[in-house]
């Protein structure tokens, strides 16, 4: 066990599966060279693994995304890296119709092992198109698996069993996270996509959320804790499959649901975990289920706007206190 | 590399088959009696023909829309193709699929993409895998001459130029994207000028002429085999039918291919003038392909169809359940 940054952990996991199996690469833009990634995820994975495992690419969305479909469909097992997250815009269709449904209309017979990493930039003044995220749109895609790991313990099970996986997953990142540290094991070990963990126990209310804000959930809390509500926090991990067995689990204890994301509301992730939840426990809930997520605006580039948009620990708190006087 | 009367003749089945299958498969459509949506290669065989004897079997091929005659020429599965065609359980694609998406892993052959210009990205990603591959092994990516005209042509040329990926991309130039002719959606004659961008070398051919697109095809495989990277090869040809809907050619124009430039025709003249096809032979191989594709046609239409819960399998690699066992809803 050390303690390691997760944008660190990334890079060794990329590492230990280029070494595992040969059949792995890694392609995307600036990933090499003297940038060693934009964010420097993948330092020093080209020099020690050459131009072709560790592959440049030229600005080519499309490009990089198809090619990541066709060379698993022959084979191999690619990881590509996406900048933003808000750049799988320029290949929802390579994602969406390709990569999700290549499986299903060969009847079977072609596999499609390819793993996209992308950071979503969020909390961020780059403005409305370097930031955004559209996690919603991808587990709308039939055939892909989405995850989005808020630790990096999490982020290195999760990885590998991405890529060791036969279905093309969505592995979300976030910028905002690369510098957080956290405990990681030095074994060779997978959290299962579709399994979800409870970060934090409590009895009055579930805060169900991913990725960033499980640790705003966390502060938050700690925080409710000393005013005496006792909050659950479930950590998704994996936004497709949906872990509802746990989500259930959760709802069945507590009765109250605080569902946070950074994404907008209408039609968001949470919109789908709230009409689960309705269908399924409706009548365990003691209050009705609250929805912490941003309003349907673009991300501004101003730093007052995007605090204004921004889900954070206050407006969780809010939800919670919310379910609490429902 | 010269083809050998025995090549020249397996090539006369090749594209024999695929006329009389395409053929038959149209017809059924007229009639009703096919499913679904279905795009022919009609009037386009020479150039999946010449490629049956081009490509190696570890190679790999992807193509865009009207990829039926390279499924056949890749010698993908033909029954399964029938019953495919049919919607049925049996099918290659267990009805998934249908004709647009004709894909037999065995054969390495993705014969078809409904979403036009996607087979040149995913033909680059091919190439990738073929490169990985080594041994020689390259990818054939096809596709019509409107695909071009989206980014992701330019987006996938320009990846296999900058990697010099083993790649033949060839571009079936028909002439029509839906019912707009080539002056009417694009200011080039030739798409192979495109390959100008890449700094590939770009050639045109007569796509109805067999042994003009193998001559043109051997070298630019020969070339992506030892290492040289992609090129684009132009076959300009003609497509004789709509896609199975409403869409409509200029008649006359069909016509006038119809009857002077028909690529089957013109091959099998070619053999009669070289010596090599003589009647009793030529009647031989069209009563085996004519056979061949009446018995698929009746095992295909005797196949079962799937039922209903069938169409929730084949979506991931394992049932829709989530790693505890918990039901994925």
């Amino acid at each position: 066990m050390i303690e390691k940054k997760y944008s660190n952990t990334i890079r060794d996991t990329l590492r230990e599966e280029l070494l595992r199996d040969e059949k792995v690469f890694l392609m995307g833009e600036s990933i090499g060279g003297k940038q060693n990634g934009i964010y420097k995820v993948t330092m020093g994975l080209q020099e020690e693994f050459g131009e072709l495992r560790v592959m440049e690419t030229p600005i080519s969305e499309a490009a990089i995304a198809g090619a990541a479909v066709g060379a698993a469909v022959f084979g191999m097992r690619p990881v590509a890296e996406i900048m933003f997250s808000n750049l799988l815009a320029l290949c929802m269709d390579e994602i969406h119709n390709q990569a999700g449904k290549f499986r299903y209309v060969s009847g079977g017979q072609v596999k499609v092992p390819m793993v996209i990493r992308t950071p979503t930039w969020m909390r961020a003044v780059s403005g409305p198109h370097h930031c955004g995220l559209l996690d919603a749109w991808l587990i709308h895609s039939p055939g892909i698996k989405v995850v989005a790991p808020a630790t990096p313990s999490d982020a290195k099970g999760l990885l590998k069993a991405s890529i060791r996986d036969d279905d093309p997953v969505i592995f979300i990142e976030h910028t905002a996270l690369y510098n957080v540290s956290g405990i990681v094991s030095e074994d060779d070990y997978e959290v299962p996509i579709g399994v979800a963990e409870v970060k934090r126990e409590g009895n009055d209310v579930s805060i169900i959320t991913y990725g960033i804000l499980v640790h705003d959930a966390l502060e938050a809390a700690e925080l409710l804790q000393k005013e005496g509500i006792s909050v659950e926090v479930l950590d998704l991990r994996s936004l497709k499959p949906l872990d509802s067995k746990k989500i259930l689990e959760s709802v069945k204890k507590t009765g109250r649901v605080v569902v946070a994301h950074e994404g907008p509301k209408i039609g968001g992730v949470g919109a789908e975990i709230s009409a689960m939840i309705a269908e399924e426990a409706v009548d365990y809930l003691n209050s009705p289920i609250i929805r912490v997520a941003a309003p349907d605006a673009p991300q501004p580039a101003n730093g007052i706007l995007v605090n204004a948009l921004a889900i954070d620990r206050n407006k969780i708190i809010k939800g919670v206190k919310k379910t609490i006087q429902n | 590399l010269k083809l050998t009367k025995e090549d020249m003749l397996e090539i006369y089945e090749t594209i024999l088959t695929i006329r009389i299958s395409e053929e038959t498969m149209y017809d059924l459509y007229k009639r009703g009696e096919l499913p679904g949506h279905i795009l022919p290669c009609l009037g386009q065989e020479a150039i999946p023909a010449a490629f049956s004897k081009v490509l190696k079997d570890n190679d790999f091929v992807v193509t865009g829309h009207r990829g039926g005659g390279h499924y056949i020429s890749r010698k993908g599965d033909f029954k399964g193709l029938w019953a495919e065609l049919f919607g049925k359980r049996e099918g290659i694609m267990k009805g998934k699929g249908g004709q647009i998406h004709l894909i037999d892993m065995d054969k390495k052959t993705i014969a078809g993409n409904a979403i036009v210009g996607a087979n040149w990205v995913l033909g680059t990603g091919a190439g990738l895998a073929a490169l990985f591959e080594g041994k020689g092994t390259i990818a054939a990516c096809f596709g019509g001459e409107g695909s071009t005209n989206r980014g992701t042509f330019h987006e996938g040329l320009n990846f296999a130029a900058v990697k010099k990926l083993p790649i033949v991309f060839v571009c079936e130039f028909n002439f029509y994207q839906l019912c707009n002719h080539v002056s009417e959606v694009m200011t080039v004659e030739n798409v192979a000028d495109r390959a100008a961008s890449y700094n590939i070398p770009g050639i045109t051919v007569d796509g109805n002429n067999v042994f003009e697109v193998y001559d043109a095809a051997k070298d630019l495989v020969a070339r992506a085999r030892e290492g040289h990277g992609p090129s684009l090869l132009e076959c300009k040809t003609f497509k004789w039918t709509d896609s199975g809907t409403n869409l409509r050619l200029c008649p006359k124009e069909v016509v006038t291919w119809q009857t002077q430039k028909d690529p089957v025709q013109l091959y099998q003249s070619k053999l009669e003038e070289l010596g090599i096809l003589e009647p009793s032979l030529c009647k031989d191989i069209k009563q085996r392909v004519t056979q061949k594709v009446e018995e698929a046609v009746a095992y295909g239409k005797q196949c079962s169809d799937p039922s209903p819960e069938e169409a929730v399998e084949d979506v991931y690699s394992m049932p829709l359940r989530n790693a505890q066992g918990g039901e994925l809803l």
